[in-house]
């Protein structure tokens, strides 16, 4: 590790489409620092997902690079990155089975070896505004809102550096999204280190949520901004 | 072998060729749409079954080894492209994939059958070879087939949850085990049904075959319980050889499903 104080720097990533139209991805520049929180916005197509999906290495980018700490992960060190930058989409996906099987899924895999994680499910549901009765439910019978809190906890768990939040609350109730922003507030502040990326359609969200903002067209940055300058129109959200 | 007091006829087979009546009347009394084709792959099936015949005639006089190869080879190419030909998805590399997981997996058991179990005098004696080869890579195919068919048709199915498992730090084996798992047994399952139940409920075909030809029942069985343990172990090299070729190919080492690699066909 070097003294980048970036935890993820991308640069330049581009991703062409297959049949050669518009690049999905188009030379885009995107760090996240220590204690960032970077909204991303733009329309549906813009490219948001498709950065979030190439910076964790889950899509291939016909150019460019994704540097953590300074460094391009290897091979072998990818799933170790990918637990300190987790990616949470939008629609959270399960196995089949009760809310803390699925929890405990990803502590079994040999790159949470080193990890500790043995979280207090309890106090955190508790932060959510649920009880423990929840641990034993099927994934399968959860509301919208409570599946995207288990993806959460899944997540944080991990005790990752970086969420990179895809509309974590997208089409929640009202109820249900202040559970989450309390899920993340909490995770976000007890650590100096961590730092997230959202992406939201609603711009209220976004200015409220994150100071730093991030416009993303046709799969190019073409605004960079905080969000009190965006809060003055100087940025078209 | 004793003499059997009856001989199949080209006469009898004709007769016992008209039951195929049956599958085109029920086909056209349901309207199934299949007539054509149940009249097409009997006929198929006749015209090839009379040509290998003749072949193996030939070839049995001749006893060349060159050219029992060459017809070993001929056989195994078949098995291989027919195993990939009811896959829904493909990639590019399946057909090389399918044709060596076929043909190692068959040509090994075979060798271990002819040279360390049956034994003729000479490795290559057509009776023993051509049969075996032929009996291992009509099941291995199928195996083959059906696990290719279900691993691709999983992955697609589970893309979330595999995408999911590497978002969490799952290595590529990892996120892929389950999928692979479950098209394993389902390539395996067949066998092991035929073999629980053989003998019960049916008598395999190349033993009715032997017996019918006037072997002794016991002999008949000896050689049937050699093939059952040889067809098993092919189908497991096979299906281990061709998922795991796959899973490489669909996957990348930086832990990342190449679903632009996959297609529909």
């Amino acid at each position: 590790m070097n003294t980048t104080p970036a935890i993820i720097a991308a640069r330049n990533l581009t991703r062409r489409r297959k049949d050669g139209s518009a690049a999905i991805l188009d030379g885009v520049d995107f760090d996240v620092l220590a204690g960032d929180r970077v909204g991303l916005v733009g329309q549906s197509g813009s490219g948001k997902s498709s950065l979030f999906r190439a910076l964790v290495k889950l899509d291939p980018v016909d150019a460019g690079d994704v540097f953590y700490h300074g460094k391009i992960p290897t091979s072998k060190e990818i799933p170790t990155f990918r637990q300190q930058v987790i990616y949470v989409p939008q629609r959270p996906s399960f196995v089949v089975g009760t809310v803390r099987e699925n929890l405990v899924l990803p502590l079994r895999l040999a790159s949470s070896a080193t990890t500790s994680a043995d979280m207090d499910y309890e106090s955190w549901l508790d932060k959510a505004g649920k009880t423990n009765a929840l641990l034993e439910q099927p994934v399968e019978s959860l509301s919208g809102g409570e599946q995207q809190i288990v993806s959460l906890l899944r997540a944080i768990q991990l005790e990752p550096e970086v969420l990179l939040l895809d509309e974590p609350t997208a089409s929640l109730d009202a109820e249900s999204t202040n559970a989450i922003e309390r899920l993340i507030d909490n995770w976000f502040e007890s650590s100096p280190g961590h730092a997230y990326a959202w992406t939201s359609h609603d711009p209220d969200q976004i200015k409220r949520r994150c100071d730093r903002i991030i416009q993303l067209e046709s799969g190019r940055v073409v605004s960079v901004g905080s969000s009190q300058t965006t809060a003055h129109g100087e940025s078209s959200l | 072998m004793n003499e059997p007091d009856f001989l199949l006829s080209w006469s009898g087979v004709a007769i016992a060729s008209l039951m195929i009546l049956v599958n085109v009347a029920i086909s056209i009394a349901l309207r199934l749409g299949l007539a054509k084709s149940i009249l097409i792959s009997a006929a198929r099936m006749t015209i090839q079954l009379a040509l290998i015949g003749l072949v193996l005639g030939q070839l049995f006089e001749i006893g060349d080894p060159v050219l029992i190869l060459a017809l070993a080879v001929t056989m195994t190419l078949i098995a291989g492209v027919s195993a990939v030909r009811r896959v829904e998805h493909r990639y590019r590399g399946i057909y090389w994939n399918a044709l060596f997981s076929v043909a190692a997996s068959a040509w090994i058991v075979s060798a271990i059958a002819i040279l360390l179990v049956v034994r003729p005098k000479v490795w290559y004696d057509p009776h023993v070879l051509i049969p075996l080869l032929g009996m291992v890579l009509g099941n291995s195919l199928t195996a083959i087939s059906l696990g290719l068919d279900r691993f691709l048709e999983e992955m697609k199915r589970r893309r979330g949850e595999i995408e999911m498992l590497l978002t969490l730090g799952a290595t590529r084996w990892e996120s892929c085990r389950d999928t692979f798992a479950s098209a394993a047994r389902t390539a395996m399952m067949p066998i092991l049904n035929t073999m629980s139940v053989t003998g019960l409920v049916s008598l395999p075909g190349m033993m009715t075959g032997q017996i019918l030809g006037g072997a002794l029942p016991m002999e008949a069985v000896r050689y049937q319980i050699m093939i059952m343990f040889l067809i098993a172990a092919a189908i497991a090299m096979g299906v281990t050889a061709v998922l795991g070729l796959t899973f490489l190919r669909v996957t990348s080492p930086e832990h990342r499903i190449r679903w632009e690699a996959m297609r529909k066909t």
